[in-house]
């Protein structure tokens, strides 16, 4: 007999994992933020003026925060394949 | 689409609201809240689709702000813009904004706000539209 198809457990599930993700993803985000927001005030306090060469010498570049959002719907894709996949067995 | 920013200083209010209509401005309806009393009275009455709030205004300070409008402010997202740390590290601040359940979190820099504050907000609306897409999918299904 079929079994029931839980919805509300379904969304439940579903809302928690992409709250989690979320929440870690603009963490990173905010770091890498952050990252940039100390280097720009670092250039003005020392009166830098090649700013970027000291840029592209340092790993403010290393990730693109437009990136770090596209993971989050990559892992909100994963998910849905994921639980989608649980609930059907 | 609705947007409430909570500003009290002014300039920092222009910097916001003028990126944000540079690029939304056919569509963008902005209000203005200079203190945390005055934007519970506006988000009790009023709907918004997204809050965009500082963490420093003359009757609330750090991440309380943030869970204050969080209180009210049901399922709309908060973005939090902070140019202080409240004796605390932008580190810690940041954390406990998004663990409070704020979705964005910006550095109040003006150059930052011009170019992050729109890429945020379509960033937040992308993100609701997925959302919505996902919940609703396979409702009532039975397997």
């Amino acid at each position: 007999m079929a079994e029931r198809f839980d919805n509300e457990r379904f969304v439940t599930l579903l809302e928690r994992l992409i709250d989690d993700t979320s929440k870690d993803v603009e963490k990173i985000k905010g770091r890498v933020d952050l990252l940039e927001y100390r280097f720009n005030e670092f250039v003005k306090a020392e009166a830098i003026k090649d700013k970027d060469r000291v840029k592209e010498n340092s790993s403010v570049r290393i990730i693109n925060i437009n990136n770090a959002w596209k993971l989050v719907f990559m892992i909100e894709s994963a998910a849905l394949a994921y639980l989608t996949w649980k609930f059907q067995k | 689409m609705n947007l409430l920013i909570i500003e009290d200083q002014y300039t920092d209010y222009e910097v916001a609201r003028r990126a944000l209509l540079a690029v939304y401005g056919d569509v963008a309806h902005i209000e203005r809240a200079q203190s945390l009393r005055e934007a519970i009275g506006l988000l009790q009455t009023r709907e918004y689709d997204i809050i965009i709030s500082d963490l420093g205004l003359p009757d609330s300070e750090g991440v309380d702000t943030a869970k204050a409008i969080m209180a009210v402010a049901g399922k709309t997202p908060l973005i939090v813009l902070s140019g202080s740390t409240f004796n605390s590290t932008f580190e810690e601040v940041l954390d406990e904004t998004i663990e409070a359940g704020a979705k964005k979190f910006i550095i109040k820099a003006s150059t930052n706000l011009i170019k992050r504050l729109p890429e945020e907000v379509k960033n937040l609306l992308h993100s609701m539209e997925i959302r919505k897409e996902l919940l609703g999918f396979n409702h009532g299904r039975e397997v």
